[in-house]
């Protein structure tokens, strides 16, 4: 009896709901093409064709932390901007890796944001992920691609933010890669001094720690992309230099030398792996690409 | 048998409530339409100025005044502006969207960003500012439109420009330079007073530039007020934030005199003028202890009126003056000096007490003399032959006047403070100090 009463019932709804062809009237959807302006146009050739992502540059309050005062970046930055990540960021992966490889790791959303963005206890955050697709990138109004007339030393000055900001990119990107395929666990047993209070390190105290950056030391995923960052960003003998600054003194004040090949080992171990890692699960060379990245960055600062 | 009842009953409700299809709305439009509508009219209104808008933009009215700009809203997306502060024509990016109502936004960075740069203003926070703002209402005749925060809900008011206002916002700044008293040329005693035909009290001013506010001080029926008034400035002058009343007079808006040097009342009705003038109308406590106590070192002074700095002036042979550092703790572990310092960077280095009149008045003791360590004034008897000249005579008796120096305060913030030294002796003396003021 019951089957047979929800049968009727369920006919019933049936037929009633298809009684009338209603006129749902116009999309409320605006599928209309926005009118596109120089840099939407440029963005659209240059990153959303080729490699699908999105990048938002004008004010968007639904895409941000609404607990923090920021500014969007002034117009005529976002190319210059853009370009340069795409020569510093985005071609060396593709010439590494492949087109394919950079078309499916590459965040899928870009949010550029013109200031700073400050915590309340007054540092600053130079980039956010969420999850591999979306990555939010500050300070671009303090970023000066233009080194016109200016003096050996203020074109070091400006390039501080510059590799500032991309070792953010390449450090997120090296998160994309090891949530998508892990990296062996024996990285993990180098280092044990992993703690929450990371920013009571000093990256030169890190670095007698076998760390490469303070931050590292929050954990070995973050030790693990701040490795990637740090050595991509410092070309080769910049990264050298790093591991042979290291320094640890006894206490007569003489050279722990123990102490410093101790430290070193680790970071050299940990750049083996991370080498290893990234060769046989992306064939990408990171030796080619730190040189390659190397190259660009020299080139940028001798451009006039 | 009570189940198929319930059935039946629901069959029935459903099928001629599926059927019943004569709901009828209040509008002609659908609610989207009718959303879409009110962007059209909210950009078209915005678009409609042939010179676009003018607007005293308060970002954060409870600590700070206005900046004016001037906004062209184009058809493509376009804004162009400028502002008061200086002329330097600026463009962004703007859209207007509807989220819970009609916005406009401020899409890219131009001067109005920097109304919300967290670099600008308090430290991580900026002035306080937004970029995104609701569509309140349209005047009748469409010449002013009536704008407010998406968040703290203040006001923005934009009213149609001319084709003059591009000219007349470059007349905004000589005010603030007035009020600010920075590169003064006429002498004029240092107090700023309001007096209106009714009131019983003068009011006095100082200016801040830094946050375009205003620190009035007066006696009100025996008791002694003190306020911080926003400002906005016009190409007459200047206006408050809001009316000041006293005795049931309300006073607003300024326009400056040149004729006579004051800022004449402009309301409708009221009659009085912000002049120069040599009476403190209203003391201040705890300035003395705040200013010259324990927490204070490092104080700078850099503008002068042009009277006290004709005085330093040529007093030392070598070179021109320069500006006056003192370690104002009235009761420091060392010999506090008050030091001229010259172009060359030598300094004349008198050796002072700082003593406490009252609770805003400080006297300086003079003490004696410090030598230094090399240049001119290592030889103790140059630095008296100096002082001993006519001028530095007349330095000395006025820095060490038994009538003291009164402190007027600029502003006070946590790790800064700027404040005002007026000779009591000569209200016309006056310099501005910035120190280093420790909180903790």
């Amino acid at each position: 009896m019951k089957k047979i009463l929800f049968l009727f019932f369920s006919v019933s709804i049936l037929f009633s709901s298809c009684a009338k062809e209603d006129d749902l009237g116009k999309s409320l959807i605006d599928t209309s093409t926005p009118e596109l302006n120089d840099v939407d146009q440029w963005i659209r050739e240059n990153y959303t064709y080729p490699f699908n992502v999105e990048v938002k540059y004008r004010w968007d309050n639904s895409e941000l932390d609404n607990s923090k005062i920021l500014t969007p970046p002034a117009k005529d930055d976002v190319i210059p901007f853009l370009d340069n990540m795409k020569k510093i960021w985005i071609d060396p992966y593709v010439n590494a890796g492949g087109i394919d490889f950079m078309k499916r790791f590459i965040p899928k959303q870009m949010i550029l944001i013109g200031s700073h963005n400050y915590n309340d206890n007054g540092s600053i955050v130079l980039g956010q992920a969420e999850g591999g697709r979306k990555i939010s990138l500050f300070d671009l109004n303090y970023i000066n691609f233009d080194f016109t007339g200016m003096s050996d030393w203020e074109k070091g000055k400006a390039m501080e933010p510059i590799l500032r900001v991309f070792k953010t990119m390449h450090h997120e990107f090296g998160h994309i890669l090891h949530q998508t395929v892990a990296y062996p666990i024996e990285y993990k047993k180098i280092c044990t001094e992993y703690t929450s209070n990371w920013m009571n390190y000093s990256d030169s105290d890190a670095r007698k720690l076998g760390f490469i950056t303070g931050y590292s030391m929050l954990n070995p995923d973050e030790d693990f992309v701040e490795m990637l960052s740090v050595f991509l960003m410092s070309g080769n003998a910049g990264w050298n230099e790093i591991i042979d600054g290291i320094h640890i003194y006894d206490e007569n004040w003489d050279y722990d030398k123990a102490a410093q090949d101790v430290a070193k080992g680790k970071i050299r171990e940990k750049e083996k792996i991370m080498a290893d890692y990234m060769l046989q699960v992306w064939n990408v060379n990171i030796y080619d690409l730190q040189n390659e990245i190397e190259g660009i960055l020299t080139g940028i600062q001798s451009e006039e | 048998m009570k189940k198929i009842n319930l059935y039946i009953t629901s069959l029935l409700l459903l099928a001629l409530g599926a059927c019943n299809n004569d709901f009828e709305s209040e509008f002609d439009l659908s609610p989207d339409e009718r959303a879409n509508e009110a962007v059209q009219e909210f950009k078209k209104a915005l678009t409609s100025s042939e010179y676009g808008w003018l607007t005293h933009y308060y970002p954060n009215p409870d600590k700070l005044g206005s900046v004016t700009y001037m906004l062209k809203f184009e058809e493509t997306g376009t804004v162009s502006m400028n502002w008061d502060l200086y002329d330097y024509p600026d463009e962004a990016e703007y859209s207007v969207k509807m989220i819970d109502q009609p916005l406009l936004v401020f899409d890219t960075y131009s001067k109005f960003s920097k109304m919300t740069d967290p670099e600008i203003g308090e430290p991580g926070k900026g002035y306080g500012g937004e970029l995104e703002f609701g569509f309140v209402r349209k005047s009748v005749d469409g010449d002013t439109l009536y704008l407010a925060e998406r968040v703290d809900e203040d006001p923005m008011v934009l009213v149609k420009a001319t084709a003059e206002t591009a000219s007349l916002l470059r007349e905004y700044a000589k005010h603030s330079e007035h009020l600010e008293r920075l590169n003064e040329k006429v002498v004029v005693p240092f107090y700023f007073n309001l007096s209106v035909e009714g009131w019983d009290a003068k009011v006095n001013m100082v200016y801040s530039g830094d946050k375009m506010i205003a620190f009035l001080s007066y006696v009100d029926v025996g008791v002694t007020m003190h306020e911080l008034m926003p400002v906005n400035f016009t190409h007459e002058g200047f206006e408050f934030h809001h009316p000041l009343v006293l005795n049931g007079i309300a006073v607003r808006s300024f326009k400056y005199d040149a004729s006579k040097n004051q800022f004449d009342v402009t309301d409708a009705g009221v009659s009085g003028a912000f002049k120069y003038e040599d009476v403190c109308p209203a003391h201040l406590e705890g300035m003395t202890d705040k200013l010259y106590g324990p927490k204070t070192f490092d104080a700078q002074a850099e503008v002068f009126s042009p009277k006290l700095f004709n005085l330093f002036e040529g007093l030392y042979p070598e070179a021109g003056f320069n500006y006056v550092t003192t370690d104002p703790y009235v009761v420091s572990w060392k010999p506090c000096t008050f030091q001229l310092v010259f172009k060359d960077y030598n300094a004349l280095k008198i050796t002072v007490d700082y003593v406490k009149l009252t609770e805003d008045v400080v006297k300086i003791d003079f003490t004696g003399y410090e030598t230094e360590y090399s240049g001119p004034f290592v030889d103790l008897s140059y630095i008296e032959s100096l002082m001993a000249t006519e001028k530095g005579m007349a330095i000395k008796a006025l820095i060490t006047s038994d009538k003291g120096w009164t402190i007027v305060p600029i502003e006070l913030k946590k790790y800064s403070s700027s404040y005002c030294l007026v000779s009591n002796e000569d209200p016309e003396m006056y310099m501005t100090f910035g120190l280093t003021y420790d909180e903790d």
